[in-house]
């Protein structure tokens, strides 16, 4: 394993992006070019970030785990504790940026394209992990039920583990 | 007038140096540890509810922060990279203790929350060989698709609220703007190429319609 690259393509991820599932894409994409990870491994991942304490965004650092082991967890937990630090930047030309019309479009923009680049990423995971009519209207039941917003995330995982372990053995 | 220009100033400065809350309402080193290390362990998924817990311990429980002061930090916060929530632990901490409150806090929010994290997917990978365990997988991997659907949908809809205000060739521009970001990693473009793209792009879009629209009428 060579720690550099792996810590550098977790800070990437982090750092240029916004939000919890920013670096998925990156991580997704980098990872499995390498070899470093298979496409379960998100869903692992991404699993234990859900149901864990704390901002969902920790599913970086069970990723880290999934790959790499302690070692790779501590590296990804210093690779999303970086990024934010620079809030203490931000917040010194906040006003001016503010006053920039551009600075709104670039942070609008960089949400359409996690939004593009990730549903790309999705459609990977979910063709790797198989498609038929369980697993789609696994998709569909989990897309609506979050829409709808009123089912605990752990409740809706809960009954799609179930579901698994029922008709997809 | 002089006055005037120190109240200005000072507002200006208000985010970083907290002029806001009197200063026998602060914070010390170890309630702002305390204080996180609550919010750490009793919040799940993040998002919208641990902002709310946030809230609730900073300005309605203990009333450290006035309602303005929050709701102005958890504005700069969407500037920064990564996870907005930790950018909003980094920012309060500094705000109450300096570097040293950036470390408490950061501890506090996040050194129970990696542990149980960490421990969860070591447990895991102790039973991911199992049968049952994999079946379980399977079924929980197209439920995250579509959580995550879910959730891109609710994540797009600033932008494209914002774009339908500038006016319909502003959407149009930023749907392309989507579209372009789909194509190129379904291509196979670096992930970077795509974000770039996205984030440059509508940057000059607003620029631009800001800038009709400010020689149309009011807008500054």
């Amino acid at each position: 394993m060579d720690w550099l690259t792996f810590f550098l393509l977790f800070l990437k991820a982090s750092l240029l992006s916004t939000g919890g599932r920013g670096p998925f894409p990156y991580l997704y994409t980098d990872l499995i070019a390498r070899g470093w990870a298979v496409e379960s491994n998100f869903a692992e991942a991404l699993t234990v970030g859900e149901i864990s304490p704390g901002p969902s965004g920790l599913w970086v650092i069970s990723l880290g785990y999934l790959t790499a082991g302690l070692p790779g967890a501590l590296l990804a937990s210093l690779a999303i504790v970086i990024p934010p630090l620079l809030v203490l930047i931000v917040v010194r030309i906040h006003d001016r940026l503010k006053s920039f019309p551009a600075t709104a479009g670039v942070l609008d923009g960089l949400v359409l394209a996690i939004v593009g680049s990730g549903v790309v990423v999705l459609a990977s995971l979910f063709a790797s992990n198989g498609v038929n009519v369980v697993t789609l209207a696994i998709a569909v039941i989990a897309a609506v039920l979050a829409f709808d917003g009123r089912t605990p995330t752990w409740a809706l995982l809960a009954g799609a583990a179930i579901a698994g372990v029922l008709w997809l053995p | 007038m002089v006055d005037e220009n120190r109240y200005n100033r000072r507002m200006a400065s208000a985010a970083s140096s907290s002029l806001d809350a009197p200063s026998d309402l602060r914070p010390s080193l170890f309630e702002l540890f305390t204080t996180w290390l609550h919010i750490g362990a009793t919040s799940f998924g993040g998002g919208s509810a641990t902002q709310l817990l946030i809230q609730q311990h900073f300005v309605v429980r203990r009333r450290w922060m006035t309602p303005e002061a929050f709701a102005q930090d958890w504005a700069i916060v969407q500037f920064a990279p990564g996870i907005n929530l930790v950018a909003m632990t980094v920012l309060i901490g500094h705000r109450f203790g300096g570097a040293p409150g950036v470390v408490v806090s950061l501890l506090g929010m996040l050194g129970p929350a990696i542990a149980i994290t960490v421990a969860m997917t070591a447990l895991y990978t102790q039973v991911r060989h199992l049968p049952q365990v994999q079946s379980a997988l399977r079924g929980v991997t197209p439920a995250l698709v579509g959580l995550s659907i879910a959730f891109m949908w609710r994540l797009l809809k600033g932008p494209l609220y914002g774009l339908r205000r500038l006016g319909n060739a502003a959407l149009v521009a930023g749907l392309a703007l989507l579209a372009t970001a789909t194509a190129l990693t379904a291509l196979g473009a670096p992930v970077l190429v795509a974000y770039l793209i996205g984030a440059a792009g509508l940057g000059a879009v607003y620029a631009l319609r800001f800038r009709s629209a400010a020689n149309h009428a009011h807008q500054g």
